[in-house]
Parts: C-alpha cells; sequence; structure tokens
C-alpha cells in the first residue's frame, strides 16, 4: 500500500463501521445491529456483495494442483481465500469514488493489488458499452500485456527438479538423491550404502544429515537389523516394505512413503530414508538426535516461587513440556510449516472445547498467508501476524515458561510455537496480562496484589517520571514543598544545560549501559557496572553536568523499566518515555496529559486478535479477578469472557466446602451442593453474551 | 472485517457524564453562583429534575423503538427535510458551543498553567488531539472515557475533600440566595449542560440492548446533576458568593486552595490532567457529532473527511470573541439561552412525533378494522 492509499484510507472509512477489523464476538451478535446505511441506502456493501453474482466459485474452481511437485505458484488472492472467508469486508471507500472491480468488497487489499495486476481472462465477456469503463479495461488489458512478476505478490516457492515418485529401481534413487541434495558438494549429507544379507543379496541405502540425526538410532535401529538379522522375500514390493517395517526395523516412528517431496522433508528434518532395491517407496525412520540445549532455567522470567524450567531451542521438547502438565486429551497442537526455502515448523496449540474456533480459525488464516523464504523467530512471526504493526506496545505475549502456557491454554488462549525458538506466543494478549508473571498466581493473594500493584505503578513510573521531573522543575516548582524546591534550585545552580537537555543525557547514557550491558562479553561484564557507577553516579554530578537529584530520578527509572516482565513492552516504554520528556518540555504538564490521553486512545482501539488491548477494563468484559489486582484464587470461578470461551465456567462456586467460613449450617451445604451440581452440568456457552453465561 | 459497531452500556454511560461534567472545571459554577448567589448550588438539582421530566418522556420511545436513533426515528416521523434541518441545527450548536468552551479552556491554561504562552501555542496541540479522537470515532472516546472516568472522580472528590479545612456551611446561606424566580430561570436555562440526553438519542442505535438505554440516562443525569451540585456547593462554601463570582475557574482556585500539611498543599497543577481529559473528551466527542450530522445531511457515506475541516472551524471561531469576557458573554447570550432547545427540545419533539405517528396509526388501524369487520 502506497502512502497516498494509507492516507486515503485514513480518511475514508465508513463512519457508520464503528469497528472494522476482526472480532472474536459471534457473528449472530455482529449483524444484530441495523445500519442506517442500509437504511438510508438501498444498495450497502454487504447487500452488493449478496446481491452480486458469485464470482468467488471462479476461484473456489481454481483446483489445488494435484501433486505438490506443480508448480502452482498462487497468487495473494488464492492464499487469503484457502480458508473460508466468513467474514463481510468492508472496503475504504472514496466520496465519489467509482464503482469498479476493485471496489469488490470481498477482496482485501492485497488482493485489489494483485487483481488489478494479474491479466484478465481471455473468456470475460465484454464489457458494457459504457465510455468510462471501457477505457478503464483497454488501460488494465495493456497492463496485462505488459505484466511482469511482482516479487512482492510473487509465490516464492522453487521449482522442483526431482521426480515425483519414488523409483522402484534402487539406482534411479540414489541418483536423485545425489542430485537433490547435491552430493558431495553438501557434504552435510551421508548415503550408506549396504547389502540387506538375504540368500540372495539385496541392495540397499540409507541416506541421513549428519549432525541432525542419531548416529547410534541408525547404527542399532537400521544398518544392524538390515545387514546382519534381515531375511527378506522376493515377492512383491508392498509385501517387502511391510515386512521390513514390521520385523526388520525397530524404530518408533516409521513411514513408508512414495513421494519425494515428503522423502525430502523427512530427510531434512533428521530422520533416515531407507531405500530398498524393487521398492517403490522410501522407509522413514524417526532418528532425530542433533544437539540442543536441554530445558533449563529461566533467562528473563525468573520466579521465586514455581517452576524454574523454561522453554528450549526443540519445538517437540516445548510442546512436551506444555502437555506434561496440562495432561488432557482435549489438548490439541496442529503442526504446520512456514518458509518457501527453508520450511519452519510452527505448532498450534490450544484446548479443545475452551478456546474460541474463530480465534484457532484466524490464527490459522494468519500463519497460512505468510509467504517467506525463511521465518527466524516467534519474534519474526509475531510481525507477520499482529494487528496494526505500527504501535508499540506487543499484541501477544512471548514467554519462555511452559506453566504460564498451560495456564492460558486452559482460559482460552491459543499458543503458537514456532520452529527452535525458545519463545512461546501467548495470543490474543491484553495490555494488563503483559505486566502479570507467573509467581502472582503462586504467591497468596495480597502479595500477589502488591507485586501487581507495584509492577503498574512501576509501569508509570516508568514511562513519566523523567517528564514529570522536567514538567515540575520547569513550570510547575510550586507544587514543591518550599525546602525541597530550594534543594533542588541549589544542587542546580551549577549545572549549565536546561533540564531536559539534562534528562535526555541521562537517559541516553542509561540507555548505552543498558544495551552494552547486553551485548558485553561476560568475562568483561563487571566493567559495565563500574564505568555506569563513576561516570553516572559520580564523575557527571561532580563536574556539573548534570545535578544529584536527577540522577536519582533517572536510577529510578531504570529500576522501575527493569521491572517489566515483558521484554517488548519494557522497549515500548522505553521509547515512549523520550516522547513524554519532549512533550513535558515543552508543555509541561499539559504536554504529559495530551501525550496519555493519545496513547490511551491508541491502546484503547488497538486489537490483538479481535480483542481491544484495554478489554476486561475498556471495553467491559466478564472476568475473574485476575486483570489488575489478583484475587484470591478460590474465587476465581470464570474465565475471561472478551475470549469468548467454549465454556466459561473454570471452576465450581464453593471450592473451599469444608471451610466454616463457608458454611455453617446443613442447609447452607446442601444448597452450596446443588448449585455446584448445577454448575457442572451447564450448558455451553454458544450465545457469547457479555462473554458468555455468568456461573 | 466484521462489524462490531455496538457500544457497551459502561462506555457509554461514561462517555456522557464526562462530556456533560466538562463545563464543571471551567466557568459554570461560576455562572451558577452569578444566577443564584447563595443558592447557585440549587439550580443544578432544578435542572436536574426537568432533565428527568425530559427524559421520562423521550426514554420509552427510544426503548420501544428498539435499534433506532434520534434521526432513524425524525425521519420515520418528521421526513427527511426536517431530520436535514434538524441534522444542522445540532451540528451548528455543537460547533457554537465547542467554539466558547474551547476558547474558554485555552484562556485557562494560559491563565493557570502555562502564563505568558500564546493561545494558539496551547490551542494547536489540543485541536490535534482532539482530532485524533474525533478520528478514532464514538467507540474509542467511550473506551478512554470508561477508563478514565474512575480517575477523574477520584480526582474530583480529592479536590472537594480536601478543601474542608476551609469550608464554611454559613457561606450557603441564605437559603434561597436571590429569590427562587432566579433559580428557577436558571434552572430551565442551565439544563443544556445535560448534553448526554442528546448524545443517547443519537447513538441509541449502536447499544446493543434498547432497555439499557433508560438506565443510561437516568444514570448519567444523576451523576452530571450531582457533580454539578457539589462542586458548586463546595465552591460556595470555600470562598463567599462575592468572591466566587470573581472567580472564574473553581476546580484551579479550589486545588490552590488545597493545604493540609507541609506536603499536600498548591495541588493544581495536578487537577491540570482532570480539566484537559475533560476537554479533550467533550470536544472530541461534539467534533465527531458535527462532523457525523454533517456527512448525514449531506447523503455522505464517510465523516472523517470532515473532521479536520470542521475542527478547523472550530479553531477559527474559538478566536472570534476579542476576549475572555467576550467569551462568556457570547456563551450567556447564545448559548445558554437556547442551549436547552437543541439538547432537550429537539429529542423532545422528536420522540413526541414518534408518539404522535404511532397514535395515528393504531387509530387507522381501528378504523379499517370495522370496515374488514362489516365486510
Amino acid at each position: 500500500m502506497s502512502v497516498w492509499q494509507k492516507i486515503s484510507r485514513a480518511f475514508a472509512v465508513d463512519d457508520a463501521i464503528l469497528d472494522e477489523d476482526f472480532s472474536l464476538m459471534p457473528e449472530e451478535l455482529q449483524e444484530g445491529r441495523p445500519e442506517k446505511g442500509k437504511q438510508k441506502q438501498p444498495k450497502t456493501q454487504e447487500s452488493e456483495q449478496s446481491s452480486k453474482p458469485k464470482q468467488e466459485p471462479k476461484q473456489d474452481l481454481k483446483q489445488e494442483p494435484e501433486h505438490e511437485h506443480e508448480d502452482d505458484r498462487p497468487s495473494a488472492s488464492t492464499l487469503s481465500h484457502a480458508q473460508p472467508r466468513r467474514r463481510s469486508p468492508v472496503k475504504p471507500k472514496k466520496i465519489g469514488h467509482r464503482s469498479t472491480e476493485a471496489d469488490d468488497p470481498s477482496a482485501e487489499p492485497s488482493e485489489i493489488a494483485a487483481k488489478s495486476s494479474r491479466p484478465e481472462p481471455e473468456s470475460e465477456p465484454e464489457p458494457k458499452p459504457d465510455a468510462p469503463q471501457k477505457v478503464r479495461r483497454e488501460k488494465r488489458k495493456q497492463q496485462a500485456k505488459n505484466y511482469e512478476v511482482d516479487p512482492e505478490q510473487h509465490n516464492l516457492s522453487f521449482k522442483p527438479t526431482y521426480p515425483e515418485q519414488v523409483s522402484i529401481s534402487l539406482h534411479e534413487n540414489r541418483d536423485t538423491i545425489i542430485q537433490l541434495f547435491q552430493i558431495p558438494r553438501n557434504a552435510d549429507f551421508v548415503i550408506r550404502e549396504f547389502t540387506v544379507s538375504t540368500e540372495t543379496p539385496i541392495q540397499a541405502f540409507a541416506v541421513f544429515m549428519e549432525g541432525m540425526s542419531d548416529k547410534t538410532i541408525i547404527n542399532d535401529n537400521v544398518l544392524q537389523p538390515l545387514m546382519l538379522l534381515a531375511s527378506l522375500p522376493h515377492g512383491h514390493a508392498q509385501a517387502r516394505a511391510d515386512l521390513i517395517k514390521n520385523s526388520l526395523l525397530p524404530g518408533n516412528q516409521l513411514q513408508i512413503l512414495e513421494k519425494w517431496e515428503a522423502v525430502k522433508n523427512n530427510i531434512l528434518t533428521g530422520s533416515t530414508a531407507v531405500f530398498v532395491e524393487g521398492m517403490d517407496c522410501a522407509l522413514i525412520v524417526e532418528t532425530k538426535g542433533w544437539e540442543h540445549r536441554t530445558v533449563s532455567d529461566t533467562k528473563t522470567e525468573t520466579v521465586v516461587r514455581g517452576p524454574h524450567d523454561a522453554f528450549t531451542e526443540n519445538l517437540r521438547t516445548n510442546t512436551g513440556l506444555v502437555r506434561a502438565r496440562l495432561r488432557t486429551e482435549k489438548l490439541i497442537t496442529e503442526i504446520t510449516q512456514v518458509g518457501e526455502l527453508a520450511a519452519t515448523d510452527i505448532a498450534i496449540m490450544y484446548v479443545e472445547g475452551i478456546v474460541s474456533q474463530k480465534l484457532v480459525t484466524e490464527v490459522k488464516r494468519r500463519i497460512k498467508a505468510i509467504k517467506v523464504d525463511f521465518l527466524q523467530d516467534s519474534g519474526t512471526l509475531e510481525q507477520f501476524i499482529e494487528d496494526p504493526p505500527f504501535s508499540m506496545i506487543p499484541r501477544m505475549l512471548a514467554t519462555e515458561r511452559p506453566d504460564r502456557v498451560a495456564v492460558s491454554l486452559t482460559e482460552g488462549y491459543v499458543a503458537v510455537f514456532v520452529g527452535q525458538s525458545p519463545y512461546v506466543l501467548i495470543l490474543p494478549t491484553m495490555l494488563w496480562s503483559l505486566l502479570h508473571t507467573a509467581e502472582d498466581a503462586y504467591v497468596r493473594y495480597p502479595f500477589g496484589t502488591l507485586l501487581r500493584l507495584i509492577r503498574f505503578s512501576a509501569f508509570l513510573v516508568a514511562l513519566l517520571l523523567p517528564a514529570l521531573y522536567i514538567a515540575v522543575t520547569n513550570y510547575h516548582p510550586e507544587m514543591i514543598p518550599t525546602d525541597l524546591m530550594l534543594t533542588i534550585a541549589s544542587s542546580r545552580e551549577k549545572v549549565p544545560f536546561p533540564v531536559v537537555m539534562e534528562v535526555l543525557l541521562m537517559e541516553v547514557a542509561i540507555e548505552l549501559i543498558r544495551e552494552a550491558g547486553i551485548r558485553i562479553p561476560n568475562v568483561i561484564g563487571p566493567t559495565i557496572g563500574i564505568v555506569g557507577a563513576l561516570i553516572l553516579g559520580q564523575a557527571a554530578v561532580q563536574a556539573g553536568v548534570v545535578s544529584p537529584l536527577l540522577v536519582i530520578v533517572v536510577s529510578v527509572t531504570a529500576l522501575a523499566a527493569f521491572t517489566m516482565p515483558n521484554y517488548n513492552l519494557s522497549f515500548a516504554v522505553r521509547t515512549l518515555r523520550f516522547v513524554m520528556i519532549l512533550l513535558s518540555g515543552v508543555w509541561g504538564f499539559y504536554g504529559i496529559t495530551l501525550g496519555m490521553l493519545v496513547l490511551l486512545m491508541d491502546w484503547a482501539t488497538m486489537k490483538s486478535f479481535g480483542i481491544p488491548m484495554l478489554t476486561n477494563v475498556s471495553p467491559y468484559k466478564q472476568s475473574s479477578a485476575d486483570v489488575i489486582l489478583r484475587g484470591r484464587v478460590f474465587k476465581q470461578e470464570i474465565r475471561p469472557g472478551a475470549l469468548y470461551p467454549g465454556l466459561m465456567k473454570r471452576q465450581v462456586r464453593i471450592t473451599r466446602p469444608w471451610d466454616p467460613a463457608t458454611h455453617d449450617s446443613r442447609e447452607a451445604v446442601e444448597q452450596y451442593e446443588q448449585e455446584n451440581r448445577q454448575q457442572d452440568t451447564e450448558a455451553r456457552n454458544t450465545k457469547g453474551k457479555r462473554g458468555g453465561n455468568p456461573t | 472485517m466484521i462489524k462490531t459497531g455496538h457500544l457497551g452500556r459502561r462506555e457509554m454511560l461514561a462517555l456522557t457524564v464526562v462530556a456533560s461534567v466538562a463545563d464543571v472545571s471551567l466557568f459554570y459554577p461560576q455562572q451558577l453562583v452569578m444566577r443564584g448567589a447563595s443558592a447557585g448550588w440549587m439550580i443544578p438539582v432544578f435542572s436536574m429534575l426537568v432533565a428527568f421530566a425530559v427524559w421520562a418522556l423521550v426514554a420509552p420511545v427510544l426503548v420501544r423503538e428498539e435499534k433506532q436513533d434520534l434521526i432513524t426515528l425524525c425521519e420515520k416521523s418528521l421526513g427527511s427535510f426536517a431530520t436535514r434541518a434538524i441534522c444542522v441545527v445540532i451540528a451548528l450548536y455543537m460547533i457554537a458551543d465547542l467554539s466558547t468552551f474551547t476558547r474558554t479552556f485555552t484562556e485557562a491554561v494560559v491563565t493557570t498553567v502555562l502564563p505568558r504562552s500564546p493561545i494558539s501555542f496551547i490551542a494547536v496541540p489540543f485541536f490535534l488531539v482532539c482530532m485524533y479522537y474525533a478520528k478514532k470515532g464514538i467507540e474509542g472516546i467511550s473506551r478512554v472515557s470508561l477508563v478514565l472516568w474512575s480517575w477523574l472522580a477520584i480526582g474530583m472528590l480529592a479536590l472537594l475533600i480536601l478543601n474542608w479545612n476551609w469550608m464554611r456551611p454559613e457561606q450557603a446561606m441564605p437559603l434561597w440566595g436571590n429569590g427562587i424566580g432566579p433559580l428557577l430561570s436558571g434552572a430551565g436555562l442551565f439544563t443544556s449542560v445535560f448534553l448526554n440526553i442528546l448524545v443517547i438519542a443519537l447513538f441509541s442505535s449502536r447499544m446493543r440492548k434498547g432497555s439499557d438505554v433508560r438506565a443510561i440516562g437516568y444514570w448519567s443525569i444523576g451523576i452530571i446533576g450531582v457533580t454539578y451540585l457539589l462542586v458548586t456547593l463546595v465552591f460556595l462554601m470555600c470562598f463567599s458568593p462575592e468572591a466566587a463570582m470573581r472567580s472564574p475557574f473553581p476546580l484551579y482556585q479550589l486545588g490552590r486552595l488545597i493545604y493540609i500539611g507541609r506536603f499536600i498543599q498548591r495541588l493544581e497543577a495536578a487537577f491540570v490532567f482532570i480539566w484537559v481529559v475533560m476537554a479533550v473528551i467533550k470536544v472530541s466527542m461534539a467534533v465527531m457529532i458535527a462532523t457525523y450530522l454533517f456527512a448525514t445531511v449531506f447523503r455522505m457515506p464517510v465523516y472523517r473527511p470532515l473532521v479536520a475541516a470542521v475542527a478547523i472551524i472550530v479553531y477559527d471561531l474559538s478566536f472570534y470573541p476579542r476576549s475572555f469576557v467576550e467569551t462568556i458573554s457570547y456563551n450567556n447570550k447564545y448559548i445558554v439561552t437556547w442551549g436547552w432547545a437543541v439538547t432537550m427540545g429537539i429529542p423532545l419533539v422528536v420522540t413526541l412525533a414518534v408518539r404522535v405517528r404511532k397514535r395515528r396509526e393504531v387509530r387507522g388501524d381501528e378504523e379499517l378494522d370495522p370496515q374488514e369487520n362489516a365486510s
């Protein structure tokens, strides 16, 4: 989208639409609102869409290539139609804008762009004798003639140069392998040829990747049985393959594959492919065994009380860590891949029956839409699928703690694991969640609440303290008690810079120290502390560059920023702090207030997978007492209503029936039990009213 | 892209309350004291009763005609031309009200917080923020209102309570001030601050439950009335009526007065936050409504291109009065005198027209039925 298009879009959104983004709200609630536009204009965008002759089937008819090897090159439009489109798109509409094909309400902006650059099919009917339209079509035909592949729209998949099916000839298969992996130029791939020791020896070979496969498994479970123990019949290829699979290869996961694409992908993930003469298939033995860090302590989300294990750089280990905690058959892990040059595994995890299916569909849709040659990390994926890409506050929670993922899944969130990333994305997220830690739940509720209050205060301090210092000293000194004001004035007497400059100098110095502290080799790490303390704490004050009070202000601000439990949020706070400093330097409290109001509006309207970032507070949604303060754990009976969970109830109302404070009579006990029984059989939430049925 | 377009009841309540009490930080309490002297605090009470009465007539129609708002109801009952005329009148009223409001607000900021600053230096960032809010739409403004209104309430209460050591109840005597006549006439005029009735009527179709509209109306009228009452009463009890008449910014003066110990004193700058928040929410909402109505009048499918234009017009008009005093004079002469006709009168007229039309329809049906039975 060009700059002009963006500006045009900013000024041309239908005012009848208060919110045009994806929303988790059930559709029957969304459609319930009559629109003035509908009443006034006989044909609104929706009615246009429904009354239009079905154009969609054209694309639906475009069948997927029968074989994976075919160069399908789906355009952006086909990609976006991969999932059933249930949402009613609203296009930005300019005043006086003429209706064109690009106005098709079912088209995304990217689709419109793709359509405009795509050649017209020859079978298209002649345009009506309408002069302006004719001119436009001529122009488009001209564009179609000069069609050039747009690198941004073009599919990145590489055209395969290998055959589709595994051959019956061992020799051909070996040649294909050599050509495919460019052996011996590519030294990572190993071909081990051997003879299966039967009465009539049969030739075979195994292919695996050095460094990705476990050699012990290959020796003990692949080569040894086939070379020393085998006794194969001369029969049908399938029978031979079945025999090998059932009797000779004791690997715990074994597949018979016939297509080269699948064989290639398995070899690349560390499995061993075994090819046998006379078999038109490959036996894939699971021998993955690359080196990776073992499960170790958390690095960025440390707690005193609670589990200490963290995710590692192994996808399966990570999913296993969550599954070990959340042992239910309802926990679903769907695996997909992203990356045209090199595929990265993506695991989407959720609890069936609790999660909103709309959310899962949207997550999968966004991930599927990614066309990139290589996806590096969850941090990269996050940027591909987040809602408004220019906002500073993170739109999803990256965590390295399996326990946090497990509890989030039970609340109706979706977790996304990315390849070798030790950070798992929990989505959607709200601003409040970014200030929570796992430990809040493990300590008793008064202390959990206290921790939360400290953290929320720290958030404000980290964002605003230097700005407030500037505002008070520059514009509103009357707010400070006289003695303190005199102290500040005397300490600033020798400082040659204005307060704003002084604060900016110190803030930049702090940022330098922080960045250097991360990048510096561990061996000389302590140097940073000494340099920082000397330069900032002592030398700067003694030299009269900054006032001692400012050193305290900047230090407290830095400490407050360190308490941010989310690294991405910490970045946002640090960046916004500079904006606030500038605003307060120019307008004092007035500027800070205006800046905060802009931020609030940004946060209030920003969404994470259909949920406004300030949800639970504004817009209000039903939830247990776990948003800002940490409530009592035995009172947290419902899941967050904003997620529209399949089942709102999390626990029965009376979780401490033995407590004398809970009951004092037999009647009360019976009543509680009856209530609990009712809640146990409570119908699943399908209406989504205020986030679900109250319990 | 899905349309979720609805307003939660809490959001709507917060929006209407914050937008309507924004004037309390400016010269309205002073004007109340000038009309009612020591009984100035009673004027909001009477106005509140009038507003309750009006709402009692308006609300049932809005509840019954679920998913309808003032514009659609007007179109049904009074026709297209009248609808356009009413939209233009409301929009012009909003612009005029905003002009005086923004001028007094910027003057207040210049006088109290940023002295010696050029007025445009204050007004330009203010209008930029308001334009941003108006562009984000009613949903965003209402959400911000909901986030902030508890903070505003705490701030206002703190402001009132922290001045308890200066309060002299005898300064609110004589009880009837200048007499009951000025109180009643002031109450009639003062109903224009109950902007909430108009806002709810305009956006009632955006509520998910029609029955919520009634409760929101009553609650908001009550909260607005009590807020004006309390601020004016505390203002009167802290200053004498004579001093209060000379003080155009009561919240600032009250903040300035706070002195509890050595550390809780001179907090007027901290209350800038309250002023600015209320002003931004009121102005952005009014700009949004004005542009929305203009877009409706001219059958424009969008309102956002008009936001900048309307904001610039308001900015220009706000500089039309030569001074702060002249601004207040304009406000009293036009806005206060005729504001009630827009905020109360239009919703009342439209809903009455709907009732009459309904009655006619029912009567027509009844007349038709005997004929059908006879045939």
